[in-house]
């Protein structure tokens, strides 16, 4: 895992955005309008709310190097809310099934 | 495929959200039913190696990008209802920490990316596999066979998702209202970039992954006891007859 976290820069290389995730101002260029829907939705969550947008602190445009601290913050603040998270909820999933064992063995 | 908000209109996003509360209620009660505290570890590290293999972005020709999700290996290896609910966990924190995903597409973005993966994956793997030895080469091509069908599966039917919203949800006037690509070009795009790139790499970190645990610590497979015992049953009927 940590050798995983290290190399986390490297995702950064590719820096085209995935298909059918682009922001409006792609569309605005490709097709010479951005959809009404689209248009009332983009940013509902992340524009406000999320602390750590794409991933790091930098904006469009930004330099590898820029944007190469930002990405180990994320990836390590994720990891361990994400970890944190998953323990604590897998716990209270499978806890009943302790007791149950236990009485078995009785 | 973290499709963000404003790409999939209500008509397709509500009903996703809701297929999706069944499926989180149900993979909840199996991992109840199925996993124990010993497994608890594994599966909080599968979640955050989730979150990680999602963070390496991989760039195509065309000048695209995407990733591969991991699911496939928890499928495997911890069960398909397990990785459901930990790519879930990881989904929700990319896309209220990250804004990566949005929140009206979490419903599709988790029917893809944490069930369409890992079922599709453990499906393929058990077919494949059959009743060979846990630590046969039969299981290995197994497991990276299932990785790479299951993210690709994953990306057409997300394919067709976004593809289905210009004949579904437009203005008067024709106008797409949300996607603005139909399925003409979303799904080969989604199957191409998949198929002959992500897919490639899902299928590595799937193959690696089980062959390190198979190899290193068998126990903690989720129907490894099941396994055991079918070879057992076997051996038994030949020695029988």
């Amino acid at each position: 895992m940590i050798v995983l976290i290290l190399a986390v820069p490297l995702g950064l290389i590719a820096t085209g955005d995935a298909f059918g995730e682009w922001d409006p101002s792609y569309l605005q260029q490709q097709l010479g309008y951005v959809p009404g829907g689209l248009a009332n939705l983009t940013g509902l969550w992340d524009e406000q709310h999320a602390p750590l947008p794409g991933y790091g602190f930098a904006t469009q445009g930004s330099t590898f190097m820029e944007e190469t601290p930002g990405y180990y913050v994320s990836a390590i603040l994720g990891c361990v809310v994400i970890g944190l998270l998953a323990y604590v909820g897998f716990t209270l999933l499978v806890r009943k099934n302790d007791d149950e064992d236990k009485k078995d063995t009785k | 495929m973290h499709m963000p908000d404003g790409y999939l209109g209500p008509l397709t996003y509500i009903p996703m959200w809701l297929i999706m509360i069944p499926i989180w209620i149900y993979s909840g009660y199996r991992v109840q039913k199925d996993l124990r505290s010993r497994q608890v570890p594994y599966l909080a590290l599968a979640a955050a190696f989730s979150f990680v293999i999602m963070m390496f972005n991989v760039p195509i020709p065309g000048g695209s990008s995407g990733h591969a999700v991991g699911s496939a290996l928890i499928g495997i290896v911890l069960s398909p209802f397990a990785a459901i609910v930990a790519t879930s966990v990881a989904l929700l924190i990319q896309c209220l920490v990250f804004g990566d995903g949005g929140v009206t597409t979490y419903g599709a973005n988790c029917f893809n990316m944490a069930v369409c993966i890992s079922v599709s994956a453990y499906l393929i793997y058990k077919l494949i596999s059959g009743k060979s030895p846990l630590t046969s080469n039969r299981r290995l091509v197994a497991a990276a066979f299932a990785g790479w069908f299951g993210l690709t599966f994953a990306a057409g039917v997300a394919g067709v998702e976004m593809g289905i919203q210009p004949i579904l949800e437009h203005t008067a006037s024709g106008q797409p209202l949300y996607m603005p690509y139909g399925l003409d070009v979303t799904v080969p795009s989604m199957l191409f970039g998949h198929a002959f790139f992500f897919s490639i790499v899902e299928a590595a970190a799937t193959v690696l992954g089980f062959w390190y645990i198979s190899r290193n610590d068998p126990t903690i497979i989720w129907d490894y006891k099941k396994e055991e015992r079918n070879k057992i049953i076997d051996k038994t009927m030949v020695q029988a007859s």
